[in-house]
């Protein structure tokens, strides 16, 4: 089985897999993330009770929590991986490089909007989860705390470049884990591609208009 | 027409290369290659060395007329190889710049003559069926979907000829290995070595040392058969039902 394992994770394919799964696994995470978020728009309390409930979970949040950061590390090293073959597998570049009109903005820039998200992914566990796990002042209301983060003239910039960045990593990732997972066919393809423009514009949107709302005064700010 | 040339020159496989100058004469039905000759001819007039370049049928099947063409690998037009082009697609006066194929895995050998035999290796690696079925049956014995028949046979309008690799910005060979395991695992004749067709394509693959794919498709549109990125798909799935199901 490991010796599989090995085998799979060594070839290019399997990479290629892998990254598929769990990008697809993450999406996931991030839709219940955001219908998460939503209590926000309706109080602090809705938000703080929300927190609290995941919070009850103990040992199964724990798991979660460790689970999810394996998912984003096999994900992120993986691309690592596959980025370094392709970068050593063209060690002469073109003087003149065109494009037949195949390539998009999303699928040329999905290293360079994948390395701005793990920057906000530090950014974003020092702001809060971190926090609350050490016990820092103020993370016991956690809902005023994210509000006064996200609403303040850099947080509001940081969390809004980053939900514009999934979109536009979404916007290639969707659809590109279903062809590397071999699913493309006339009967669904156009779907996939629908479907995944759909998740990437409803996320951006949604991740970004949340202190958007905060600012216009969406659940009872101050 | 008169065309200022930007060629890529380089005396073998250790010399690090560079591109020199040219102005060539060219008449608009010249093919590319045509252009080249009469290129050619004149420098050994002038006892300079030749640009060399590869090129065997001049009729768009052979696939060895490799080269990138203003960034484009066979050139601008659409499901052409070089020597299908056109000086009719370029205008009086234009500036062309013309590169090798550019992959480690095919190392450029003098000018714009790439090593190809990466191919060759993928292919000897189980591009082919090998078990022994005996004397042809009678056709209509071994029933084919005209459905698999067609698609068999758009994969192996593959040529071999690398501007997948060329164009793909991860030099990556899947249009290629994809297209030629797709041919046989579509066709009855390639059941019985499926599985480790697939595994052993896709290894010979790896080792050669070409990028992974990251779906920009851009080998598709560069192709001068129309290879489509179908094939990848199935070459995504011949090799996790490989590993899955062994």
């Amino acid at each position: 089985m490991l010796n599989w394992l090995a085998r799979v994770l060594q070839s290019t394919l399997g990479r290629k897999t892998g990254m598929a799964i769990s990008g697809l696994l993450l999406v996931g995470f991030a839709i219940t993330h955001l219908l998460g978020n939503l209590t926000l728009l309706k109080s602090h309390e809705a938000f703080n009770a929300y927190a609290q409930k995941l919070e009850d979970l103990g040992p199964l949040l724990t798991l979660a929590e460790v689970g999810l950061l394996a998912l984003f590390l096999f994900h992120i090293v993986l691309a690592l991986l596959v980025t370094m073959r392709s970068k050593s597998a063209r060690d002469v570049a073109y003087r003149v490089s065109a494009s037949t009109g195949q390539k998009t903005i999303g699928s040329s820039t999905m290293r360079v909007s994948g390395l701005l998200l793990l920057v906000f992914l530090i950014i974003h566990i020092l702001d809060f989860r971190f926090k609350k796990l050490m016990g820092y002042e103020g993370s016991e209301d956690l809902a005023k705390l994210v509000h006064d983060r996200i609403t303040s003239p850099v947080g509001l910039g940081i969390y809004v470049t980053a939900a514009l960045l999934l979109g536009f990593h979404l916007s290639h990732g969707f659809k590109s884990a279903f062809q590397t997972l071999g699913l493309r066919h006339p009967k669904f393809t156009g779907t996939i591609q629908c479907l995944g423009w759909v998740l990437a514009i409803g996320l951006a949107l949604g991740f970004a208009l949340i202190p958007v709302a905060l600012l216009l005064g969406a659940g009872g700010a101050k | 027409m008169q065309i200022t040339l930007e060629i890529w020159r380089q005396k073998g496989p250790t010399d690090s290369g560079h591109f020199e100058t040219y102005q060539a004469k060219a008449e608009p039905d010249m093919s590319f290659l045509e252009m080249l000759d009469v290129l050619n001819e004149v420098l050994l007039a002038q006892g300079k060395e030749p640009v060399a370049f590869d090129h065997d049928c001049r009729e768009g099947i052979c696939g060895s007329c490799s080269m990138v063409i203003n960034g484009f690998a066979h050139g601008p037009e659409a499901l052409t190889t070089t020597c299908q082009l056109h000086m009719r697609s370029f205008q009086d006066g234009d500036r062309i710049t013309i590169e090798p194929f550019r992959a480690k895995a095919m190392p450029v050998q003098k000018d714009l003559v790439v090593d190809r035999s990466a191919f060759d290796r993928i292919m000897a690696a189980g591009g082919y069926v090998s078990v022994n079925t005996g004397a042809a049956p009678e056709a209509h014995s071994v029933p084919v979907p005209k459905e698999n028949a067609e698609q068999a046979m758009d994969a192996a309008a593959c040529i071999g000829c690398g501007a997948c690799v060329a164009a793909c910005p991860n030099a990556a060979a899947m249009l290629f290995t994809s297209a030629k395991i797709s041919q046989l695992s579509l066709l009855p004749q390639g059941q019985p070595e499926r599985k480790a067709r697939a595994l052993a394509m896709v290894s010979q693959m790896d080792k050669e040392g070409f990028g992974a794919c990251t779906n920009h498709y851009e080998c598709m549109g560069a192709c001068p058969k129309g290879i489509s990125v179908d094939n990848i798909a199935r070459m995504n799935r011949e090799y996790l039902r490989s590993e899955l199901l062994p």
